[in-house]
């Protein structure tokens, strides 16, 4: 059992990390512990280890690796540019298929005023009666299939109820 | 990671030469690094085969970013760094286990057989044990020991590749250095 505390500072000592002043004090501890001088053996007997037996390897084909590299440098690359490129052509075409399809423009009706009720009526209204009274117009004539929007004035000049319908056939 | 003088030199002017897309030159700075390269990933990876991939993911990458590359300072750092980070990339890709293999090992020899044949046995077999404990580190660990013992570098100079701080790396090389005791003794 190497003394608590002790540990950290022989591994900082053993790789030269420690401040003079504390290395000494370190020494002086081996120099008194033997299960600290062992545990300080062989962190040194690692580092020595690890820092002169580089793994090389002779069965390594390193000019064959060199000769895959040169190969893999030489291939051209799909770089980000490419992608960017290719993607701005694909948005390029999706945008036209898709202008292309757009319907013709919705026809616009005349607006239909509406007056609301809630100003002094005449007579008072059942409250099952419709609360706004509509001037009727003549019925639009629209295209087959081509959708109808109806604007309704209210008296507030900025509130206006905007209806869309798309009438199967001809409005009768 | 004091390299010679000469060697300093030589390499900044094969810097300068792959940067102006000289294939050769850029051959020649691969097989300045290769083998140090190939090394450290191997002690990384832990596969001969990861190692392989991972030192031609290197050289790849670096000849992507060359311009990018201080010739004053050489390819060295630089190349430690992609080196890690692409056997990080290699590990996770597999996600498999990372003791090496038998074949792996059987194919190991050291670049400089030591005539003493019971010394090279023993040698081979504390590289393995070394390796496959090396491996139950945690990733950061091994990368920040490996980089210190291994290569040499300063704790600044592992902090830098590593992207991190200074006091964060010597923490971790202390922490790795004492679980790797523990391991090699069975403690673990």
């Amino acid at each position: 059992m190497t003394c608590a505390g002790f540990e950290d500072r022989i591994a900082r000592y053993v790789g030269g990390d420690l401040a003079p002043e504390e290395a000494a004090l370190v020494e002086q501890h081996l120099r008194s512990c033997a299960e600290c001088a062992e545990l300080a053996r062989g962190l040194e007997e690692d580092r020595v280890w690890l820092a002169s037996r580089p793994p090389e390897t002779a069965d390594v084909d390193f000019a064959a690796m060199r000769r895959e590299i040169r190969r893999e440098i030489a291939r051209p690359r799909w770089g980000w540019k490419w992608l960017a490129a290719a993607a701005a052509i694909l948005l390029a075409v999706a945008l036209t298929t898709t202008l292309r399809r757009t319907p013709v423009p919705r026809k616009v009706m005349a607006p239909v005023v509406a007056h609301a009720v809630a100003e002094a009526p005449r007579r008072p209204l059942t409250p099952a009666k419709h609360a706004i009274r509509k001037r009727r117009t003549p019925a639009p004539q629209a295209e087959p299939d081509s959708p109808v929007e109806i604007r309704i004035a209210t008296r507030d000049p900025n509130v206006t109820i905007i209806l869309v319908h798309e009438y199967k056939g001809v409005m009768q | 990671m004091d390299d010679p003088p000469e060697q300093t030199a030589g390499e900044a002017r094969l810097l300068a030469l792959a940067k102006t897309g000289d294939l050769d030159a850029f051959e020649q700075l691969v097989a300045l690094h290769e083998r140090r390269i190939f090394a450290l990933a191997l002690r990384l990876t832990g596969s001969v085969e990861d190692a392989k991939d991972a030192t031609q993911e290197t050289f790849i990458r670096l000849h992507r970013k060359i311009a990018q590359i201080d010739s004053s300072r050489g390819a060295g750092p630089w190349l430690y760094s992609v080196t890690v980070n692409a056997c990080r990339d290699i590990g996770r890709g597999r996600q498999r286990s990372r003791l090496i293999a038998v074949e792996d090992l059987a194919s190991l020899a050291p670049t400089d057989p030591v005539a003493n044949p019971e010394g090279l046995y023993a040698d081979r077999q504390r590289e393995e044990r070394l390796r496959s404990v090396l491996h139950r580190l945690p990733e950061k660990e091994r990368a920040a020991l490996l980089l210190r013992e291994m290569e040499g570098l300063s704790t600044g100079e592992v902090a830098r590749i590593l992207g991190s701080s200074e006091a964060t790396v010597r923490s971790q090389i202390c922490t790795a250095r004492l679980k790797l005791r523990k391991l090699l003794r069975g403690k673990l």
